[in-house]
């Protein structure tokens, strides 16, 4: 039998799903969008969302990014115990970005605060490509690339709430912060909301909580039934489709919470544009790999 | 003095239709949008 080189089927891995979020929506995002461009009446929105849904079918079908921002890039990583490969993983994963940069192509999105832009997504200073690494039992490894557009990571915000207002707290936030965020952003959003843990892990969390299929909400009652009354309460901000007032303003609010100290309740807001692209697959010990669902 | 992202020159037929949002008399779409959404927050954030 000849062995695959693991390495190599990492870095081949990746490069696919570089590209598959690029050019391709997750399928209920597609879906969800093609249902608000039916259901909304206005002209103003259902123009914008025409718009929308005519360039994602055009991205598919031509294999071209859907937008001409494909995002600074970043990679959701589970090893297994038992998977042969450690710190090469990161290795493949970024010649596979380098490498996805020329192929897809991706917009050279890495800019050296001294040096100017890399050409190629790879930071000269080791962090970006970003990566979230967690330690996992099994033989396994679990990638997602997640490239996330400027624009609407300029609209992110944390904030330490004083742990007195509690959850109500909560919610104002991230209303105020989905209000701020307005039509800058490219929406309809999606928002990544995170409590708890400490002021850079709630941001963490709540970029995680993008990645979470839409329509499917915590498993923990109390929290999802929190996300569903954030989505319909952020909807009344009438956002609309780019902004402009018709249309969905927010396509689905998922949170993830941590611990948090006694003495503070950081919340995380992380927004997406409706070109909310991530893709994922998992690789086990023989090389063989599987793609998620997309 | 703003800073320029990106120029993008295009050759197109068929253009459009489009969206104007800012017109030469004194209309913008985004900003009557804006007004609207911050003054829905407000009601929002009274009714929690
Ligand atoms: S916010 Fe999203 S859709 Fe808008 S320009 Fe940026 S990446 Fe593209």
């Amino acid at each position: 039998m000849i062995m695959k080189d693991i390495a190599q089927v990492i870095e081949d891995t990746a490069v696919g799903l570089l590209k598959l979020a690029a050019t391709e929506l997750p399928t209920e995002v597609k879906e969800v969008l093609i249902k608000s461009e039916n259901t909304t009446e206005g002209a103003l929105g259902k123009s914008q969302l025409h718009a929308i849904n005519e360039n994602v079918r055009i991205a598919e079908s031509e294999i071209k990014p859907m937008c001409q921002d494909t995002g600074l890039v970043s990679f959701f990583v589970k090893v297994g115990d038992k998977f042969p490969l450690k710190s090469e993983i990161k290795t493949a994963l970024i010649k596979a970005t380098k490498r996805a940069t020329e192929k897809v192509p991706l917009r050279p999105n890495a800019v050296d605060m001294f040096k100017g832009n890399t050409n190629n997504n790879v930071g000269i200073r080791g962090y970006v490509p970003w990566f979230y690494f967690d330690l996992v039992e099994g033989d396994k490894c679990e990638i997602i690339a997640m490239p996330k557009g400027g624009g609407s990571s300029n609209v992110g915000k944390m904030k330490m709430v004083p742990p007195g207002k509690g959850i109500k707290g909560v919610k104002e936030f991230v209303v105020e912060a989905v209000a701020a965020a307005g039509p800058l952003a490219c929406p309809p959003y999606t928002v990544g909301v995170g409590v708890g843990g400490g002021e850079d892990m709630c941001m963490n969390l709540a970029k995680k909580a993008l990645l979470r299929p839409l329509f499917k909400y915590h498993e923990d009652e109390s929290i999802a039934s929190i996300e569903k009354e954030l989505l319909s309460i952020l909807n009344k901000l009438e956002i609309g489709a780019m902004g402009l007032g018709e249309g969905p303003s927010v396509l689905d609010v998922h949170m993830e919470f941590a611990a948090r100290h006694p003495a503070s309740l950081p919340v995380g807001v992380v927004i997406s544009c409706w070109a909310l692209r991530h893709a994922g697959a998992t690789i086990d010990k023989e090389g063989n790999v599987e793609l998620h669902p997309h | 003095m703003h800073s320029t992202e990106c120029f993008w020159v295009y050759e197109v037929e068929e253009f459009g239709p489009l969206t104007i949002t800012i017109d030469t008399h004194g209309g913008n779409l985004t900003e009557e949008s804006k007004k609207n959404i911050e003054a829905n927050k407000e009601k929002i954030l009274q009714e929690l």
